[in-house]
């Protein structure tokens, strides 16, 4: 029997650093801002300008680095890669070849785990802009804009697992609070490289596709690259060295430029760049401020505060949301946690705005049942635009919960208001039910709690037909 | 007296008393480029910019603000060091119409100590060979302070010919923020001037550590470094005089004389790493260079070709048209000496070169005070054609170690002026300079 081909994937990942300045002069660091207005003589490279490091972008590539378990080199030093290009206002980047700020490390995913080569501090360049039909327009605002690339070892398997690697790449920089990653913005970019081999075999001839802007085209651009290989490699063909591009409208990966005369970036440390010394009390320092990572947070909030594997996962989708949940949920029960916890993320991109402790306090009406779920989610709503306390608006608007013989009282007249349902119910039709506990729910403004009601509503109906219900 | 002619502490002294005002002083040195400048030393003259300054510097010394010793004093720049405003060459087709939007750090010390600059000299293209007009400018009385730039040693083996001191500082010691990149690793800012004194002066001025620069370190001329000189002592090695003709090395022995004269202590010093010096800087300055002038591309600014169809024609025929035959042929050097296949055996061997001379050198100036050398070894066969290829050995181990390196007048021979450096340890300016000062004292009484 024929053995069938595996992809072996490696990826490359360019990172933007949130700092608040260029990584070697001090413009403005910012997406979005009119062209060419983040500008200096240093960034555009006029003659006689120099590098000074910002200290910040190492900060964050020593925390990025931590933060994937990598070891933070205590020497280590800029390099010049000399090409030509017209994003490029110096002739060349600077970027860390010879020796990295960072290397080793691992992302797990469900695919097992892929080990990281490196991590290594670099300028970004420009711009182009080719939506004229008479020339091609630069923008020099990202020039000099602080990135790490992140390089794996060929571990990736699948497109699946190098979907799953990047989406925890993604977490593990906003959770140490280095990058926006944002995929459209061009704050996460991926260079993917493929090649093929049969299990047991040396790797294949690799092909690189560059700058991939989107998770879903990453996996499409692998999956045509396997399919590709594949077929050339079974009608007897070879792969060639080169680099390509994913079509987003065909779905296909095209070539870009062949390898065969392999660039030469003519690497050279850069003299005017001294070496990077980094102590080790510094990179401890820097480890001590690291925050959780969300698969640590996920199985403490799991383990701590008895959350389900689903809700707990969804407060780790960003660190705002998981610190506002530790936050809130300090000094909380397991039973409130877990209300906190289902108020969050019913709405969360509200919650996000609204203070922690009122919050927690939501959480610890809706316990002892003092307001129902819906008032919790409309004060919650309303928090995120004002502050106020949730439990003297709840009094002083009369949203407190409708409880007891109250409760009874509404019940027992949208019984009787509703005497179709209730017999549909009487017939068989249990769902009918729910009607008057509607009509409970809008006779009580929403004050009332709906699984009480209905309970409610049951033995009310049981009560008047003689407990002759087949229930 | 000409006043053209005069030290520039000799200036500041009439301008203090009131006998001369900079006013006068710039306008008789404008007249004196304008009546004998036809071998073009200057690049732009700054007649205008400077009488407005010199009439600033005017009125402050008659509201008693005077900012410095040398405020009112006239310098001419190198076309490679940027002046905001004022067209900065670098003496090339690339640059021709380039007005730099800033100064650079030795501009702004310039203009914040009150000294009024007179215009900008040239220079081989990208300072890439000589940078004789600097020194020439000076001899020719044109103007007693100039700034240039000392990556390989033009600017101190052009200051021995035309008979003026020029210094090249510590690497690091004046800020290179602005001075238009070649080798990096050994570009540094040099002064010229009519007298050691001068060059003390001028340099307590442009010296001081700048964050805008990594290399730049601070470094204090201060009296403590006048010397006892009975603890001293100084050596002549035999490798920089190898091709020394005679007239060279008795120029180079009278100051040894002196420095004997005065108490030092002669000692015998071998530099056998020395034979390297001459490949390590060709290949390294080369290497620097391209990188550096990667940057001229024809995208952002400088000149641009008229003709071109693609990306690559653009870079290609502006390169190709805009820098001239020495420029590329050092760049295709350069290149080649950081291609794959030449990194190993040609860059990384020619810095380790430069790491072995300079560890030499340190080892050799912490036990000797002052290293004396020619600053050229044959000035009368001097070839300033800007090969490189023929340059003197003499000037490469300041370049290559960093080192501050003085080469003061050393007498006429054949008519032509002849040169000799002092060089101490990194760190010790001060030291060669206050020597340089007395040296020309005990000249004066004898």
């Amino acid at each position: 029997m024929r053995n069938e081909y595996v992809p072996v994937i490696g990826l490359e990942t360019h990172v933007e650093l949130l700092t608040k300045t260029k990584i070697f002069c001090s413009c403005e660091n910012r997406f979005g801002a009119e062209p060419n207005t983040l500008c200096c003589p240093v960034c555009m490279g006029l003659p006689g300008t120099l590098p000074s490091l910002n200290k910040k972008a190492v900060e964050y590539a020593v925390r990025a680095g931590l933060a994937l378990g990598c070891k933070v080199a205590t020497v280590s030093g800029f390099d010049r890669k000399n090409y030509f290009y017209p994003d490029l206002p110096k002739g060349y980047q600077i970027t860390q070849h010879f020796t990295p700020i960072c290397s080793g490390g691992s992302l797990e995913t469900p695919e097992g785990a892929v080990r990281i080569a490196r991590l290594h501090l670099e300028e970004d360049a420009g711009k182009l802009f080719h939506n004229r039909e008479d020339a091609t327009l630069i923008d020099f605002n990202r020039c000099g804009a602080p990135l790490v690339e992140i390089v794996t070892y060929p571990d990736i398997t699948s497109p699946s697992q190098a979907a799953d690697y990047i989406s925890a790449l993604r977490q593990v920089m906003l959770f140490c609070r280095v990058s926006d990653v944002k995929m459209n913005e061009g704050s996460l970019r991926i260079d993917a490289n493929i090649s093929l081999r049969r299990p047991g075999e040396p790797f294949g001839t690799k092909v690189e596709i560059k700058n991939i802007n989107s998770i879903k085209f990453m996996e499409k651009a692998l999956a045509y690259e396997i399919e590709r290989q594949t077929a050339l490699l079974e009608s007897g063909g070879v792969v060639m060295t080169e680099t390509r591009r994913f079509d987003e409208k065909s779905g296909k990966t095209e070539p870009m430029r062949t390898k065969e005369s392999a660039e030469d970036y003519g690497y050279f440390p850069d003299p005017d760049l001294e070496p990077l010394l980094l102590s080790d009390e510094y990179i401890e320092g820097l480890r001590l401020t690291l925050p959780q990572m969300p698969e640590e947070l996920k199985s403490r909030f799991i383990s701590d505060y008895a959350l389900s594997n689903e809700a707990a996962s969804r407060l780790v989708d960003s660190p705002d949301i998981a610190e506002l949940f530790l936050k809130s949920a300090a000094g909380l029960d397991n039973t409130a946690a877990g209300l906190a916890a289902n108020l969050i993320n019913s709405s969360p991109a509200e919650a996000v705005t609204v203070r922690p402790e009122r919050l927690g306090r939501l959480a610890e009406m809706l316990n002892s049942e003092e307001i129902t779920f819906t008032v919790a989610k409309t004060l919650l709503s309303e928090l995120s635009s004002s502050d106020f306390d949730p439990a003297q608006a709840a009094k002083e608007r009369n949203l407190t919960a409708i409880r007891g013989e109250e409760l009874k009282k509404l019940a027992k007249e949208a019984v009787k208001a509703s005497r179709k349902a209730v017999r549909a119910y009487l017939g068989g039709k249990k769902t009918a039910v729910m009607a008057v506990v509607g009509a409970v729910m809008k006779a009580s403004g929403g004050r009332a709690d709906a699984e009480k009601a209905r309970e409610l509503i049951i033995e009310i109906i049981e009560n008047e037909s003689g407990g002759d219900s087949d229930s | 007296m000409d006043i053209t002619t005069m030290t520039a502490a000799a200036l500041s002294k009439e301008l203090a008393s009131g006998r001369l005002s900079s006013t006068e002083l710039v306008s008789a040195e404008l007249r004196k480029i304008k009546d004998n400048d036809d071998d073009s030393a200057f690049i732009t003259v700054c007649a205008d910019e400077a009488l407005k300054a010199a009439g600033e510097a005017d009125r402050r010394r008659a509201d008693g603000k005077v900012l410095s010793f040398l405020d009112g004093v006239p310098i001419s720049l190198g076309d490679n060091i940027m002046t905001k405003g004022i067209k900065t060459t670098c003496a090339s087709k690339m640059l021709w119409d380039f007005v730099p939007p800033y100064d650079a750090a030795v501009v702004e010390k310039l203009k914040s100590a009150g000294l009024v600059i007179i215009g900008k000299t040239n220079l081989d293209e990208f300072a890439m060979g000589s940078s004789t007009e600097a020194a020439a400018a000076v001899a020719a009385f044109m103007t007693p302070l100039a700034l240039g730039s000392d990556i390989g040693g033009s600017l101190r083996q052009s200051a021995g010919l035309c008979g003026v001191y020029g210094f090249r500082p510590t690497y690091g010691a004046v800020c290179r923020y602005g001075l238009a990149a070649v080798a990096s690793s050994m570009d540094t800012v040099g002064v010229i001037a009519r007298s050691a004194r001068d060059v003390r002066l001028l340099c307590d001025i442009i010296y001081g550590e700048d964050s805008r620069d990594a290399s730049s370190i601070n470094i204090k001329l201060t009296e403590s470094e006048k010397p006892g000189f009975s603890s001293m002592s100084f050596a002549l090695p035999d490798e920089l005089f190898a091709d020394a003709d005679k007239n060279t090395i008795s120029a180079a022995e009278e100051t040894a004389a002196k420095l004997a004269a005065l108490g030092m202590t002669r000692k015998t010093l071998r530099l056998p790493s020395l034979k390297y010096a001459l490949a390590a800087f060709i290949i390294i300055s080369c290497a620097e260079a391209a990188s550096n002038l990667a940057r001229f591309d024809g995208v952002g600014y400088g000149y641009r070709t008229g003709s071109y169809d693609d990306m690559n024609e653009l870079f290609e025929n502006t390169r190709g048209e805009g820098f001239g035959q020495e420029v590329k042929r050092r760049i295709l050097l350069g290149g080649c000496a950081l291609s794959a296949d030449f990194r190993e055996k040609w860059f990384f061997k020619a810095k380790a070169a430069a790491a072995l001379i300079r560890a030499e050198l340190d080892k050799a100036l912490s036990d000797i005070d002052i290293i004396v050398a020619p600053t050229s070894a044959n000035p009368a066969g001097n070839k300033t054609s800007g090969n490189i290829f023929e340059t003197d050995i003499t000037l490469f181990p300041a370049s290559l170690a960093g080192l501050p390196a003085l080469s003061l007048p050393a007498g006429v021979y054949g008519g032509i002026p002849t040169g000799v450096q002092l060089i101490s340890a990194r760190r010790r300016d001060g030291l060669i300079l206050y020597t340089a000062e007395i040296l020309a004292e005990t000249e004066a009484e004898r």
